[in-house]
């Protein structure tokens, strides 16, 4: 793993520029669209006012009034349009900057042969490939920012999932959002011949043939999770006391997780804690967000070092022979 | 009427009958199943214990070998001996390996790098045997003990399973010799 340091000086330098422009021009918009609104009421309060002054004032601020009640007006329609293009334009580029500034620096800091593809993620047919949930026909998928690399010579992938449906129709038509979340990937180096996979109890799985629903001897682990696996022998491989306990505890805290195992990769789809390069709005502190960053990423590596894939790795590295 | 409840009694009581049968008889065929499995692991452990002794000879001391020339596995075994044996075999991979820290040379040898990818990899296939072996065991043993599967369970002789138990081998009068 490199050890290199975050350049947070040259990140907030390059980013803040970006991020007080697309905050100006939101500033405009939202000022012109308030401007819109609160013109009338000021005008109410007004000509109370402007009937008790003299004619000469009373004409010079009525001219006033409605030249610039005209502009409102007017140009409303373009004005509107031009600010929202020029701070949509800006805030993609923010995020973007803030990406490539942020993710990059962070992944090469923490990873080996990292890679970031910002607008690539999983695709529809690799996702649904992998088999972890119950795939309906109506279901919107999404997916970006991933990233690739290795992390003590295991190879991983991460992404951010997006899947919805709608429901309903007319006025009682809603978006559901069935998951929202990250699809983390490892590769497997140790010897297991038998398709797993680990759901939420109860949880509709997309079950192939020849899979049986698997027992384990952790009572809190049955209750909490459905086991289906070709072997059983290889789930109890697989799922040692140590890592059962992990999962659970990822459990507890995004009470959404998929565990797909499919002889060579290993796959984790978990809700939540997606969107993890979004850049903030307001002013920010590039330590806290790079720190923020890492830590999120820091996952990748506590789940190679949990499974022990990193000293298969070493090993292989020894002896120059794949398993 | 009244034959006619007593035949649906006498139906359902022969349906439940046999669906516990079947049940007790499934759990009963995991639980072998889980044992044939500690049965493969442990032959895979010997035969890694025995390329290890290959790599080793020349420097373990001669108790070492004499104890692994205890290790005997053969079909039909109880689950107390498969667990004795396992025991033996975790004993003479510690003293294995105590060997091969003193002899840094012997450490850094392909031969024995290559060995320590199998050892650890049958040593985790053991441990995931024995623990679905004791988990399907625990599960027979739960159900011939619940009421009312225990009245089929007594019908037809169905025992409680022990569990694999992890031993450390006895050493009684043992020295360490390099």
């Amino acid at each position: 793993m490199n050890e290199v340091q975050v350049d947070e000086e040259r990140i907030y330098q390059v980013l803040e520029p970006h991020r007080k422009k697309q905050n100006r021009y939101k500033g405009i918009l939202l000022g012109y669209v308030c401007g819109m609104f609160v013109y009338p009421v000021v005008m109410v309060y007004l000509m109370p006012i402007l009937v008790n002054l003299n004619r000469v004032a009373t004409n010079v601020i009525a001219f006033i009034i409605a030249i610039i009640g005209g502009l409102l007006n007017i140009l409303a329609l373009p004005a509107i349009i031009i600010l929202a293009v020029l701070w949509t334009k800006a805030n993609r580029e923010y995020k973007k900057k803030y990406k490539q500034l942020i993710a990059e620096n962070v992944l090469c800091s923490m990873f080996d042969d990292a890679q970031f593809y910002p607008d690539r993620g999983y695709t529809e047919a690799e996702f649904k490939g992998i088999h972890l949930i119950y795939w309906r026909n109506d279901f919107s998928y999404y997916s970006e920012d991933l990233i690739t690399g290795s992390y003590k010579g295991v190879e991983f992938g991460r992404a951010d999932i997006r899947i919805r449906h709608t429901s309903g129709s007319g006025k009682s038509r809603k978006t559901i959002v069935d998951v929202d979340g990250r699809l983390l990937e490892f590769a497997w180096r140790k010897e297991i011949n038998s398709r797993i996979l680990i759901v939420k109890k109860g949880e509709r799985a997309r079950l192939e043939s020849g899979l049986n629903e698997i027992e384990m001897e952790d009572v809190e682990f049955n209750q909490k999770f459905d086991v289906y696996a070709e072997d059983a022998h290889s789930v109890f491989y697989l799922l040692t006391p140590r890592f059962m306990e992990y999962i659970k505890t990822l459990y507890d805290r995004d009470k959404m997780i998929y565990i797909s195992f499919d002889r060579r990769r290993l796959y984790f789809l978990q809700s939540g804690h997606g969107g993890i390069f979004e850049p903030p709005e307001k002013g920010f502190d590039v330590h806290a967000e790079t720190e923020k960053t890492r830590a999120e990423l820091a996952e990748i590596g506590q789940i190679i070092e949990l499974l022990q894939l990193d000293d298969m790795a070493e090993r292989e590295k020894l002896l120059n022979v794949e398993i | 009427m009244v034959l006619g409840m007593i035949a649906a009694v006498i139906v359902g009581l022969v349906i439940w009958y046999v669906s516990t049968m079947n049940g007790l008889r499934a759990l009963e065929l995991k639980v072998e199943e889980a044992d044939s499995g500690i049965d493969v692991a442990l032959t895979k452990r010997y035969d890694v214990l025995t390329k290890q002794l290959a790599v080793v000879k020349e420097f373990t001391s001669h108790e070492s070998k004499t104890l692994f020339e205890t290790i005997r596995l053969r079909s039909g075994m109880s689950v107390s001996e498969k667990s004795e044996e396992a025991g033996k075999m975790e004993e003479v991979a510690k003293q294995f390996r105590l060997t091969a820290e003193a002899y840094p040379e012997l450490r850094s040898s392909a031969n024995y790098i290559a060995l320590q990818n199998s050892i650890t990899d049958v040593e985790e296939h053991l441990q995931a045997a024995r623990r679905l072996y004791n988990a399907n065991a625990t599960a027979y043993n739960t159900k011939i003990v619940m009421f009312p599967a225990s009245i089929v369970a007594g019908m037809i002789g169905a025992k409680k399973r022990d569990l694999f138990e992890a031993e450390s081998y006895k050493r009684n009068d043992v020295e360490m010799k390099f």
